[in-house]
Parts: C-alpha cells; sequence; structure tokens
C-alpha cells in the first residue's frame, strides 16, 4: 500500500452491530442512543476522528436526503468558520456494489471524509465521518471502511472498544453500558435473560492478597446473593478461572413470576494482559451450549 | 484579584495544552520513603485566617501528611519534571497494559487531586504564539522608549 495506513497500527472497533478498523490511537469517546438510532466518537489525544451515526427504519431513497441535510448542516456550520472551507460530493470513497451510498469530502484547516449509505441487511440510514489532521485523510478514510460491517453476522453481535473485544447472541439488547477507569461493565437484556461482560484491568493489584474466588464474591456478593450457588476453580485458556452456577432461591424469584431462574457465570484471570474478565448469564433455562459458545468468544490475550 | 475585588477568571487551556503540561513536584515537599509500597508525603500548610488566629493561642501545624498507594507512588515518582502529563500516562498505561484512554482519564484527575493538595504544580509550556507575540511587544516599547528619548 502506497499511503501510510499500513504502517501504523489497527485496532477493530464495534459498537451497535456497526463494525470496523481504525487506528489504534482511536478511541471511544462519546456513545448514545441504541441499536435503533444512536451515534457514536471515537477521538484521539486531539480530536474527535471518527463519528458514526445510524438510524433506523430507513430506505435507499433516505440516502439523498440524508447526505443533503447533513451537507446542509455541514455548509451552516462553515458560514460561521472564518477559514475557507470546501465541500465537495460524489467523491468515490469507496464502491460498495451492495449497499446504495453517497461520499462527501470536507477540506479547509483538516479534512473530512464523509459516507452516507443504506444497509438493506438491517435497513439502517447511516452515516460515517472521517476527520484526519493528515494528507492522506482519504486512504484512512477507505482503509476504515474497507472492511465495515454495519449489520450482526451469524446470529451474533460483535463489540469492541479499549480493546475488550467480545460477542453476544444478536436478540439481545445493550441494557447498560457503564464505562469506568479500570472496570467495563456491559449488561445486555433479552426478555428476562441477562448476560454481563465485565473487564477489569489492574488484575495484580485488585487481587494483592486475595484470591480469585473471594474477589469475585465482593465484587458480585449482591448480584449472586440470591441465588443458591455453587462456585468451582477451573481453567480457561490456560487461565486461573472460576465457573459460577446456581439456581434462585424460590423465595427471591417475584420478578420472574417464580419460575426457576438460573445463573451461571465463569471469571478468568489474564496474566498476560492484567486484566480479570467475567461473563455471566442469568435465564429462565439454563444456557448451556450458547454460555460456552460466547463465553469463548470474550477475547482476552492475542494468542 | 483584579479591579472592584473580583476574582480574575484563570487562564483556560485546550486538552492538547494540558497533555503538554509538566508535573513540576512542590520543591518544600518532604518524601518518606519507609520501603514499602505506600509513599508518605510531608507537604507545607498554608494557615488560613482560623488557624492564624489559633497561632495566637497556640502551636499550629504547619505540614501535613498525604499517604499514596503503590500506585499513586508510581504515578507520583514519574513525575520528575522533565516528563509532561503525555509522556507520564503513556509510560503508565504501557507498565500496567492499561488502554490509553482509560489512563488519561484516571491519571489527569490523579494529577489534579495532587495539584489541589500543593503535592505538585502543573507548568504549561508557552505557546510558541503567545512567546513570538511578547517578543514583538518588547521590541515595540523598546523602540517607543528610543523614540521618547530622541524627542527630549
Amino acid at each position: 500500500m502506497p499511503d501510510g495506513t499500513a504502517t501504523q497500527p489497527w485496532q477493530p472497533f464495534g459498537w451497535q452491530a456497526m463494525r470496523l478498523e481504525v487506528p489504534e490511537e482511536w478511541s471511544l469517546s462519546h456513545a448514545e442512543g441504541d441499536g435503533k438510532s444512536g451515534i457514536v466518537r471515537l477521538s484521539d489525544s486531539r480530536d474527535v476522528r471518527l463519528t458514526l451515526q445510524w438510524q433506523a427504519n430507513g430506505s435507499a431513497d433516505g440516502v439523498p436526503v440524508a447526505l443533503e441535510k447533513h451537507i446542509a448542516q455541514i455548509k451552516r456550520e462553515i458560514s460561521r468558520s472564518p477559514s475557507g472551507w470546501q465541500v465537495k460530493r460524489e467523491t468515490n470513497l469507496v464502491n460498495w456494489r451492495d449497499r446504495p451510498h453517497e461520499s462527501y469530502a470536507c477540506r479547509g484547516e483538516s479534512e473530512v471524509n464523509g459516507i452516507v449509505w443504506f444497509c438493506p441487511a438491517c435497513k439502517r440510514i447511516c452515516h460515517a465521518a472521517i476527520s484526519t489532521g493528515a494528507e492522506d485523510g482519504a486512504a484512512v478514510a477507505r482503509r476504515c471502511l474497507k472492511g465495515l460491517c454495519d449489520h450482526p453476522t451469524d446470529g451474533a453481535t460483535t463489540w469492541s472498544f479499549y480493546g475488550h473485544t467480545f460477542s453476544i447472541p444478536e436478540r439481545f439488547r445493550l441494557e447498560r453500558p457503564t464505562l469506568r477507569t479500570g472496570c467495563l461493565e456491559m449488561v445486555f437484556r433479552h426478555r428476562e435473560s441477562l448476560i454481563e461482560v465485565v473487564r477489569v484491568s489492574l488484575a495484580e493489584e485488585v487481587l494483592r492478597g486475595v484470591t480469585l474466588i473471594e474477589w469475585f464474591k465482593t465484587f458480585y456478593g449482591r448480584r449472586i446473593e440470591d441465588f443458591r450457588r455453587e462456585i468451582t476453580e477451573s481453567k480457561h485458556r490456560g487461565h486461573e478461572a472460576l465457573e459460577c452456577e446456581g439456581e434462585m432461591l424460590w423465595h427471591r424469584r417475584a420478578s420472574v413470576l417464580f419460575r426457576p431462574y438460573y445463573m451461571r457465570a465463569i471469571a478468568w484471570r489474564c496474566s498476560e494482559e492484567d486484566k480479570l474478565y467475567i461473563f455471566r448469564w442469568s435465564a429462565i433455562k439454563s444456557p448451556a451450549n450458547e454460555f460456552e459458545k460466547f463465553a469463548g468468544k470474550v477475547q482476552c490475550h492475542e494468542t | 484579584m483584579g479591579i472592584l475585588g473580583r476574582k480574575r477568571k484563570a487562564p483556560s487551556i485546550d486538552r492538547e495544552q494540558s497533555l503538554r503540561t509538566i508535573p513540576v513536584v512542590n520543591s518544600l515537599l518532604e518524601i518518606e520513603d519507609d520501603g514499602s509500597d505506600a509513599l508518605k508525603l510531608k507537604v507545607p500548610f498554608k494557615p488560613n485566617r482560623i488557624f492564624r488566629i489559633l497561632g495566637y493561642i497556640g502551636p499550629t501545624p504547619t505540614h501535613k501528611m498525604v499517604t499514596l498507594d503503590r500506585l499513586g507512588a508510581e504515578f507520583f515518582k514519574l513525575c520528575d519534571g522533565q516528563r509532561a502529563v503525555d509522556e507520564i500516562i503513556r509510560e503508565f498505561a504501557a507498565r500496567h497494559k492499561l488502554n490509553l484512554r482509560e489512563a488519561e482519564l484516571s491519571g489527569v484527575s490523579y494529577l489534579k487531586s495532587l495539584a489541589k493538595r500543593g503535592i505538585i504544580v502543573l507548568a504549561v509550556p508557552e505557546k510558541e504564539a503567545i512567546r513570538k507575540e511578547a517578543t514583538e511587544n518588547r521590541a515595540r516599547h523598546a523602540r517607543r522608549k528610543q523614540r521618547r528619548k530622541k524627542r527630549k
């Protein structure tokens, strides 16, 4: 590749079924909305570099309308800016055959390459704007959009941010994202079923003077106290791990109409990454096969 | 304080500039390293009005003790007066395999808390433009002075 995109390290990014590759320095700085409509922004130490926006219930005819609206907004902003910006349409940023799309570019102090497209599979109208300070802005944007996927594949939705990558079944929707420093906690729900994916950084520090089981009991104390549970030590991908399985106590089942409610969790410590991971699944039926499959999709170290 | 006792607004700096600031340790600070992971800092205490009044009655504290935990101490030791905030955060993130963004958020807030306690001072590097403007101003001022001298 003649441009500089081949030399810099890239990483995957995935949010609400949007999946693409971005430079390693770009990380999630803002997230809003749900699977139907929402926006995410990725930024580096200087500025916002990527804005991804999506809106459900769209059609192929909506692409020019959405682009027109967006360009009108850009022009309004440009009129306030002292430096001379130029907007150019039909820049042939990508050549997608399966998705109707229109691209544009804004050039001024920096370069913004954007594209609006309609995905026939998920019926969403999406907009991506990639801003780069570098000269090869279009090349970076092309590389970002090259592997872009905007809907779940093989019945699973992949999430990837801050170097944390995992997949969950397509039917689950994000209920609560908690993105704290050192602790990323994502809760997904489908009817009464719940999936929780947790990543805790600085494992060495967290486990200083306590065992993994002791830490798990403290960390998950309240959330597992309603279950008659059994915690056993095990191994996961060669890491020190624990498995927790249990059934909700009968007098606590009011929320699910006294039906049996099961919980299964696996927690492990990845020494290579110095991180702790938890994958927990609570459901009315014991999630045997799917649990194994999706717990295995929580990525820790590269090997 | 400005005219009519109004408090002057502190000059604001953007994110990029704040990451380029250099944390400098308070020279009056006394560091007690007892070999353990934690670090004890003896920070000079500036007495407020109440303490000054109490000072007439009896002795008042001159220092306050701040104990930094293992990670805090490690972060503090990285503040050598040479490295910028950005470099410190990168170093800390690499040591503990943290995501840069995660490390930045916690690192910046930790440095702010250290600055608030008077343990460090964040030195803002002068912008090239500001420096240039100051030089030009000085030169203009010198020219004016010379003109005045000539007239006299």
